[in-house]
């Protein structure tokens, strides 16, 4: 039995068969009120809470207006940009900071979630429990994930006691400046299960007779990971590093929450970037200026040069990336 | 073409001005033409009063005394939020639909707020009311309510800062009274440490990082006799000799313990500032730095210890303002948006200046009352560990550094040089308080200083 699948716009069966090309009908102007109907949902949603946000920050970026003041807003021009490169000590530290998130956090987070993926991809017993067991934390809420590890990683919390047993005095975790950035990276490698399912299932696609050819060549296992799973996995790879580093631009909740339940003071003000700025991310710093200072224009303006880095970084990865990702079929 | 363009130019321009009407236009300005009479009939109307107060018990006392505001004066309804900040207020503003009243924990706002019309003037009011902010507010809360002359806010409770000291401690080191300059302060700190047989620090007598707890406070200028912001409004780091005594008696005394076991001191005890695990309650420390709520924490905590409350030590040669210190505390004030302006400044009024519910307020969150008629009426104020706090609110060299536009953004700047200092980046003392004093120039220029 075959199925004839009637043109788009046609329903089955219908009665008028399609015009002839070149004689297309307009369609009524009722009907294209029914379609904006249906998008109508969309439309508003998209328009209310995407795009008049995103023109009015870059309308704001241009002035002097802070949130709550009713002093009349100035046209500043570049201003605003212009300051967050010669004036702000604390934009360049956020900056490193987010950068230095980028370069480590997100490569080890990769790398680890590949590494889970093929050690469980082998396990021959029990696969599904153990990659459920790691996948399991990804989907804790990031603010209960950064408190469990507050609790686990206090100065006198349980692996400082089970660090002390064996003869290691443990550091400060959160709270010393040299350790809180390593202590996110712990953190976000806890919780890549998400990412690790996607390679195992990258890793369970690879051709088995690639596999086979390879070791009739004489390949052991770390050349067959090198010459066969990588590159077929190279577009998950390139998935998961994309995206990491566009999350990792935006970094905000787990440092935010960090920093927060590292220090006890009253003033929330205090919280952000503890300890010693070595927290402060680019977006916790735009929070701050935005929230703190109430300096929407110059918040605004961070927003806008957040996005054109990302999008360059991301154009750029893009573009890089041609050079390493194998696609199906031989292409790259 | 023409008509692509035209609509074109009309949704650009439609956009432009909703843009420009979402930064809200200025409120219309009222003055107050006569207090409203607490026993003449008023046209029923209800408030709304924010505050960032969120703990049960604080909610729970507001609560009643706005009940009791209700039955006395029916016309009056009060709708209590608790638990909204500035950023809330803030935002609230700029929507169009501000509260009535707000109540802050930010003091360094007041200027901001003022500056940039978001508050209204109580000055007016406060006349019309027939009520002198100088003879019913002490004057160290006058300091963080006002900006150029302009009473933008009232005080409701404040805070003072003192030095928390181990009694048993000070008796073991043979110490017959509590330092009253930096130098005493720094040999009885020493005298106090008790070291680990492997070299590491047991007890602490002081550790004053800045980033420790309240230490920021004993960086304002209170406690080496120097202002923040000189005559001119500008900072006094480059021309005034005395900060730079003062860092480099917070570098001595940093560098006697390690910079390392700081970092340890500090991370290990800043999580537990307020709570069992302080290190004055756990021995880890001998002296500390403290906001009069710790005499709470401590009757809660650990009611048998042993403890006494003097002023912080100053400077050497600053004894004349020993006794002095950081004072500042919640703010109450009354939205220049407001519809009800009137009858809102009366529920602020009482708010601010009922002295039972001060007195109520002050012992559910251990603060101070900040009226004289409270503090005369509150029966803790010759208690030997509230005493000195009370003493230390009204002495005439108590206050805060002077308000700025730039809101708390001049503190947070100096807090961040501190701390680069107090970790050894900052290798000059002279050129780097000279370089910090300029960008906190510039940052109040900017705002409209």
């Amino acid at each position: 039995m075959t199925t004839v699948l009637a043109p788009v716009g046609e329903a089955p069966g219908s009665a008028h068969p399609r015009p002839a090309r070149g004689g297309r009908r307009r369609p009524s102007r009722a009907r294209w009120w029914v379609v904006l109907g249906f998008l109508s949902p969309f439309v508003i949603g998209f328009g209310v809470f995407v795009l008049y946000p995103v023109i009015a920050t870059l309308y704001y970026s241009l002035t002097d207006f802070q949130a709550g003041s009713y002093r009349p807003v100035q046209f500043v021009g570049l201003r605003n940009y212009r300051a967050l490169f010669s004036q702000s000590d604390t934009f360049w530290v956020a900056v490193r900071n987010t950068l230095w998130m980028v370069v480590v956090m997100v490569p080890l987070r990769t790398a680890w979630a590949m590494l889970t993926a093929w050690v469980i991809i082998r396990v021959k017993r029990g696969r599904a429990v153990y990659r459920t067991l790691f996948f399991l934390p990804s989907m804790v809420p990031v603010v209960a994930a950064a408190l469990s590890f507050i609790v686990l990683l206090n100065p006198v919390g349980p692996l400082n006691r089970l660090l002390g047993w064996v003869g290691v005095d443990g550091p400060g975790w959160f709270s010393d400046p040299a350790w809180s950035k390593p202590s996110l990276v712990l953190m976000a490698l806890w919780a890549s299960g998400n990412v690790m399912v996607i390679f195992s299932a990258a890793m369970l696609d690879v051709p088995r007779e690639l596999y086979e050819a390879a070791e009739l060549d004489g390949a052991g296992a770390l050349q067959k990971f090198r010459s066969v799973t990588l590159p077929a996995i190279s577009p998950v790879i390139f998935f998961a590093l994309l995206t990491g580093m566009i999350y990792t631009f935006q970094y905000f909740t787990e440092a935010f929450v960090a920093s927060s339940s590292a220090n006890a003071t009253s003033s929330s003000n205090d919280l952000i970037g503890y300890p010693a700025n070595s927290l402060l991310f680019y977006s916790t710093e735009l929070y701050r200026q935005g929230f703190s200072y109430f300096k929407t224009g110059y918040a605004s303006a961070m927003a806008w040069l957040l996005f054109l880095v990302i999008f360059a970084a991301t154009v750029v990865f893009i573009r890089a990336s041609r050079r390493f990702v194998h696609h199906a079929g031989g292409g790259r | 073409m023409f008509k692509r363009i035209t609509g074109a130019a009309a949704v650009t321009a439609a956009g432009v001005l909703l843009l420009a009407g979402c930064t809200s236009a200025g409120p219309a300005s009222s003055q107050p033409d006569s207090a409203i009479s607490p026993g003449a009939s008023h046209k029923a109307t209800t408030v709304t009063v924010w505050t960032f107060n969120h703990l049960l018990n604080e909610v729970a006392a507001f609560k009643a005394t706005l009940k009791q505001l209700h039955t006395k004066y029916p016309w009056l309804t009060v709708k209590f939020v608790p638990n909204k900040d500035d950023a809330a207020y803030a935002k609230a503003v700029a929507a169009g639909d501000p509260p009535d009243v707000f109540i802050g924990s930010v003091p360094d706002n007041v200027a901001k707020f003022c500056y940039n019309g978001t508050v209204a003037d109580l000055g007016p009011y406060l006349s019309s009311a027939k009520i002198d902010a100088a003879k019913t507010f002490p004057a160290a809360t006058l300091a963080y309510t006002r900006y150029q002359g302009k009473q933008c806010a009232l005080p409701l409770l404040t805070d003072a800062f003192a030095l928390y000291y181990n009694k048993k401690m000070f008796a073991a080191a043979g110490i017959t009274k509590p330092p009253t300059t930096l130098a005493e302060l720094t040999a009885a700190a020493k005298k106090l440490t008790v070291k680990n047989a492997d070299g590491s620090i047991k007890t602490f007598g002081f550790v004053p990082r800045s980033d420790f707890d309240v230490n920021r406070f004993l960086f304002t200028g209170a406690h080496s006799d120097t202002d923040f912001y000189g005559k001119d409004g500008k900072t006094t780091f480059a021309s005034d000799p005395k900060w730079q005594q003062l860092l480099k008696w917070d570098k001595d005394l940093i560098d006697y313990y390690g910079k390392e076991n700081v970092q340890k001191f500090v991370g290990r005890y800043q999580p537990h500032a307020d709570d069992a695990g302080n290190p004055l309650l756990t021995g880890a420390a001998a002296m500390e730095l403290d906001g009069e709520w710790h005499i709470g924490e401590i009757a809660s905590l650990k009611k048998d210890f042993d403890y006494g409350v003097v002023p912080m030590p100053v400077l050497d040669g600053s004894s004349g303002t020993y006794g002095a210190g950081s004072t500042l505390g919640t703010v109450a004030y009354l939205s220049a948006g407001s519809q009800h302006k009137q009858e809102a400044f009366f529920a602020l009024q009482q708010l601010t200046t009922d002295t039972t519910f001060l007195n109520t307020l002050a012992d559910t969150v251990y603060n101070i009352p900040t009226t004289f008629a409270a503090l005369k009426a509150w029966d803790k104020a010759d208690d030997p560990h509230w005493k000195p706090f009370v003493d230390i609110f009204e002495n005439p060299h108590s206050s805060y550094k002077t308000l700025t536009p730039a809101g708390i953004e001049d503190m947070d700047t100096w807090r961040a040089f501190l701390l680069e200092y107090e970790q050894g980046k900052v290798k000059d003392a002279a050129g780097g308080l000279a370089t910090v004093g300029k960008k906190i120039d510039s940052l109040n220029s900017e705002s409209g200083q």
